[in-house]
């Protein structure tokens, strides 16, 4: 397997033809070797479910980096962030797996699943109580329109309430990630702030909405 | 715009979520970890990212794990030439 400095990497990633698949496939031997290491912490390498695991998260893994070669930035060895990714795909499936496999074990043993919580919401909430709410909303609404600019208010929609992933996020503000953290850095203590001087905390909003 | 009162509330629990705290230190975890693994003193370095994974459990399982790669790497990179 050849060794390429980070920029091989790049150049010969974003090319066409055998030069791509060439890295491709060493990336892949890399992860191969590199990710068994990791994922021995959480799953036995006896574990019939491992390979498997090892295999779908490098076919993952390597959609992924191709898709976001533009983010690195060149401040560890190209490998080294690759692992990083692969990683994090490999911790988040083991989750999912657990957690499906808790809920499952849940099922059996409770038999009266409990309701939740979103369909108990109001319930009980008398009439002084939404007014109250209706009245934080009414205030939280003007600190967000006096406190932000509009560049801030529309990076906070964006991740916030749409969801939207954080490079895309920079591309339309065209800025750069780092940037972004700072701007949402300032807009976050800039409402924490106004906020307290109001009297109200996130927490405390959260749960005057989320306890009925 | 007007915010609707679910967006509003979306926002709030955005802003209290650890989850860009988890995002800024993901995107130098891989830095982190190298300098780690140099012996440097990447706490001093980088003090937001010790900070954050002393506290969330999510991210430290992500950096130790990345951490024993780069270790078990470097141990068999070094064995094989030790060989030769
Ligand atoms: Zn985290």
């Amino acid at each position: 397997m050849s060794t390429r400095t980070n920029q091989e990497w790049l150049q010969a990633l974003k090319s066409q033809g055998l030069a791509r698949d060439a890295a491709l496939e060493d990336l892949r031997a890399i992860l191969a070797k590199g990710l068994p290491y990791a994922l021995s912490r959480w799953i036995s390498p006896a574990d019939p479910q491992f390979e498997f695991l090892v295999e779908e998260v490098i076919q993952e893994a390597l959609l992924r980096i191709l898709e976001r070669l533009d983010s690195f930035q060149g401040r560890s060895q190209f490998t080294t962030w690759v692992h990083k990714i692969a990683i994090r795909i490999a911790l988040s499936e083991l989750r999912r797996k657990r957690w499906r496999d808790s809920s499952l074990d849940e099922l059996v043993d409770n038999e009266e699943t409990p309701v939740p919580e979103s369909l108990l919401e109001d319930s009980g909430a008398g009439p002084e109580i939404s007014l109250e709410r209706a009245d934080m909303l009414q205030r939280i609404r003007r600190v967000i329109t006096e406190e932000l600019t509009e560049r801030q208010r529309q990076a906070l929609i964006y991740l916030g309430v749409q969801g939207i992933p954080i490079e895309e996020v920079a591309r339309r503000l065209n800025t750069n990630r780092n940037a972004l953290y700072k701007l949402l850095h300032d807009a976050r203590v800039r409402l924490k702030h106004r906020l307290a001087r109001e009297g109200l905390s996130a927490q405390e909003i959260l749960t005057a909405f989320e306890t009925g | 715009m007007e915010l609707s009162d679910s967006s509003l509330l979306d926002l709030i629990r955005f802003l209290e979520s650890p989850e860009l705290d988890c995002e800024r230190v993901f995107d130098v975890l891989d830095q982190y970890a190298e300098i780690e693994i140099r012996t440097e003193d990447a706490a001093r370095l980088l003090p937001f990212v010790h900070r954050h994974l002393e506290t969330c459990s999510k991210c430290c399982d992500e950096y130790e794990a990345l951490l024993d790669v780069l270790i078990k790497i470097q141990e068999s990179e070094g064995n094989k030439n030790d060989r030769l």
